[in-house]
């Protein structure tokens, strides 16, 4: 294995970038809380709910953004 | 399938996060979830299922107290019903949603009874990267992993 990569047997892997990229999350830090539709790496639409970012982000033309909301992590969910 | 980056949340830690597709007969809808080899079964928001058009009353509902003490309602539709698709990999979806309290919320899960068991995945957190295999059972799968 080099450092310049990831070899398994034959070849190098090229990881792929993630989905949520690092200027992306810094300009979600402003949205905790809220829902977001993103279409290639920016945001489209923010909103109260799933249902009205992608009513926003169709108005716009965008038929197929990712849509979820941005978790504050001030309490999060566990199960006992 | 290749290796695939950790993406850095906006509370500024790396999590194992793929983009799903999320399917109801025609409808769909493309979410973010964290890969929880902890978690028995996927855990959506219940938005996700108002979005595709599914009327809660249909599902089956239950109680889950959360870490804060706040009790929840977890609803469960009929297996069959919802997919989800992983890159071109589609699959039946045989999770549950969640309706997060307001004080408190939480990620998208995928678990370990619908995506677990379309892939073998490897996690690397010490360079925050994940790889993610079609099992051996797939007819694409990598037959020299074949048991």
């Amino acid at each position: 294995m080099s450092d310049s990569g990831f070899v398994r047997e034959s070849g190098t892997m090229n990881p792929q970038e993630p989905v949520i990229e690092d200027h992306l999350a810094e300009e979600l830090e402003g949205h905790k809380g809220r829902w977001v539709a993103v279409y290639q790496d920016q945001i489209v639409a923010v909103g109260d709910s799933a249902v009205e970012v992608k009513e926003e982000a169709t108005r716009k033309h965008i038929t197929d953004p990712l849509v979820f909301r941005v978790p504050t992590h001030a309490n999060r969910i566990a199960f006992l | 399938m290749p290796w695939y980056q950790y993406s850095v949340t906006p509370s500024g830690y790396r999590q194992p996060i793929v983009a799903v597709r999320l399917l109801h007969g025609n409808r769909q809808v493309q979410l973010v979830a964290v890969v929880d080899s902890g978690a028995d079964a996927s855990l959506l928001n219940i938005e996700y299922a108002d979005l595709l058009g599914l009327d809660r009353n249909d599902a089956t509902q239950s109680k889950a107290r959360v870490a804060s003490g706040e009790e929840v309602t977890v609803y469960r539709w009929p297996d069959g019903l919802l997919e989800l698709q992983f890159e071109t990999n589609r699959f039946a979806f045989e999770g549950s949603f969640i309706e997060f309290p307001p004080t408190a919320d939480g990620d998208n899960l995928m678990g370990r009874r619908d995506f677990f068991s379309q892939f073998i995945v490897q996690f690397w957190d010490a360079k925050f990267l994940m790889n993610i295999d079609l099992s051996p059972d797939h007819p694409l799968g990598d037959a020299s992993t074949q048991i």
